[in-house]
């Protein structure tokens, strides 16, 4: 098993305190480590810990990491690059044999961060979590890994931030047995309808939502229908897109068959690394990935605001689809606007959610 | 066996944060992102007839007049209460919570440029949804509208707050209102233009 720990020619750089744990990390051992890194400069000590050095190619392979105010001030990290067991992206850069292994996980393009996406650590306090690496990097074959936090800075959002961290890096030794082709973890299992996986779905979690789908395609099947056997206003087509005319009715069918289409036959990919409050969140100009948040979990399966009617919601948004918005959320505001601007309930994607999921069920 | 092999090794590297895994902080603040030059804000007109809706909230919209293609092409948002008392802000869809919807309708010489962001549907707001703002007083956040908006190409750029305001509540007890009581407030923000040169 020396293997785990050959390779230390490939650090270029200072290794300032190399401390040999044992395979089980207790926690007087993390003390240890992090005591190591507070020598570090910056503002945030980084320390990376594991608790198993070798791994099965069963096994999920994660890394602790505890970031710890070093400074004497409070510092400000942004949120996303901060593990807390649903990682959004990749921390890290890994190597196997010296040579980097390549990133599989979810892009993810973010907007400017708002205050909200900080937090705050106060002088001396940590916060520690587990992030992914399975799932994220190419651990097809097997071999001697580094794994060495290099979450992304802050540069690409242009943010007006005070005091960004200065995150400091370490490194842990891994030996990974290979878990075969990298595609099948990048992809995710395609069923048969091709609905894939990102973002280190759990096979909890591809159930829940490879029943919601299916779902979602009865919604939308339904509403389709509904809709193409209407000749005039009915109560469940004015509750939610407002003054009949043949013209927005055309605009409604013509939704409908898209959502209904790209529901059954287009690649849908649903990633899981979203850990924020909403329900999901998609790029409309991106078709046809779908990242589910915390709201989905918790939601039903059907009925109002529930998984599979978030499908059909998320879906309406795709420009390719129905290039709706999001003008209003949540039923009552659908309503009003319904009444208000039937044009605009109808380039609303809650109108179009709300009218699917019909509950309680209008005629 | 918890000795020997197997051996993980915790270490700091200070050489290595120079290295491929700095985080390259030094790009983070590049000059506080050239600060769009200021429209002289509206003066503080006394209020007319009709103040109770509409009136309360001010709102300025400014970019740089220029900015090179390919650069970030910074907005600055800013609310400014005009009413006596404190309003609590529901900041969905402003750019107080950065840019996570299509807040702007951006046309390039007269056509609708593509909007790259998401879009994102969301339950019951949290308290630390809105911002407070006291009488008389502003808040202001800036966003790269770049990030989300197809702008690379040189043109005469039109950029229009899209909305209004998801909620804005009076009283302090009410904060935060369920998805079904938001109270949607029109604001009214002046489109702005910015020319956008060849690198
Ligand atoms: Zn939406």
């Amino acid at each position: 098993m020396s293997k785990s720990v050959r390779g230390f020619k490939w650090l270029v750089g200072s290794l300032v305190g190399v401390s040999m744990l044992g395979a089980c990390g207790a926690p007087e051992e993390l003390e240890t480590a992090s005591e190591q890194v507070a020598q570090a400069t910056g503002e945030v000590a980084v320390s990376l810990s594991v608790s198993k050095a070798t791994l099965s190619a069963r096994e999920d392979v994660s890394v602790m990491v505890t970031l710890t105010n070093v400074s004497s001030h409070p510092v400000q990290l942004l949120k996303f690059y901060i593990p807390d067991g649903r990682l959004k992206e990749g921390l890290f850069e890994v190597t196997r044999n010296g040579e980097p292994v390549e990133y599989i996980g979810p892009h993810i393009k973010r907007a400017a961060p708002t205050a909200q996406d900080y937090v705050t650590l106060a002088p001396g306090e940590s916060i520690s979590g587990l992030a992914p690496v399975s799932g994220m990097y190419d651990l097809s074959e097997s071999g001697a890994y580094t794994v060495s936090y290099a979450a992304p800075s802050l540069d690409q959002h242009h943010a007006v931030i005070t005091k960004a961290a200065q995150l400091d890096s370490n490194l842990v030794n891994l030996w990974i047995e290979g878990r075969g082709q990298p595609e099948l973890e990048a992809q995710g299992t395609v069923s048969a309808q091709g609905l894939s996986y990102s973002g280190a779905c759990t096979s909890s979690e591809q159930s829940s939502i490879s029943s919601a789908l299916t779902s979602a395609r009865t919604y939308a099947n339904n509403a389709s229908t509904y809709l193409n056997g209407i000749s005039a206003s009915t109560t469940r087509y004015k509750t939610w897109f407002g003054t009949y005319s043949s013209t927005n009715v055309g605009t409604a069918r013509s939704h409908f068959t898209n959502i209904k289409n790209a529901l059954a036959n287009a690649a849908i990919v649903v990633d899981c690394s979203c850990n924020d409050s909403y329900y999901a969140y998609v790029y409309p100009a991106s078709p046809y990935k779908i990242y589910v948040c915390n709201a989905f979990w918790s939601a039903p399966t059907t009925g109002t605001d529930s998984k599979a009617g978030t499908l059909v919601h998320e879906m309406s948004h795709f420009n390719v689809v129905a290039a709706t918005d999001d003008h209003a959320y949540g039923q009552s505001a659908a309503k009003s606007l319904a009444i208000s601007s039937p044009t605009r309930a109808l380039d609303n994607a809650d109108n179009h959610e709300y009218f699917a999921e019909n509950t309680p069920s209008l005629p | 066996m918890t000795r020997g092999y197997g051996r993980w090794v915790a270490l700091c590297c200070l050489a290595l944060s120079a290295g491929a895994c700095a985080p390259r902080k030094e790009t983070v603040d590049p000059k506080p992102a050239p600060a769009p030059e200021q429209p002289a804000p509206a003066a503080p007109e006394p209020r007319k007839e009709n103040p109770a809706m509409a009136a309360t909230l001010d709102c300025v919209v400014s970019v740089p007049a220029s900015v090179r293609a390919g650069e970030p092409v910074p907005l600055r948002f800013q609310l400014t209460n005009r009413t006596a008392q404190p309003l609590y802000v529901l900041k969905w869809r402003t750019p107080l919570e950065g840019l996570m919807g299509k807040d702007f309708e951006v046309t390039r010489d007269g056509t609708e440029v593509n909007y790259l962001g998401r879009m994102v549907k969301r339950g019951n707001p949290s308290a630390d949804a809105y911002v407070t703002i006291a009488p008389g007083a502003s808040v202001d956040a800036q966003v790269d509208l770049s990030q989300a908006y197809e702008m690379k190409q040189p043109g005469r750029y039109r950029i229009a707050f899209n909305g209004g305001l998801m909620d804005v509540v009076e009283k302090q007890a009410e904060v935060p209102r369920s998805l079904e009581q938001l109270q949607s407030r029109p604001v009214s923000c002046p489109a702005v233009e910015t020319t956008i040169s060849a690198p």
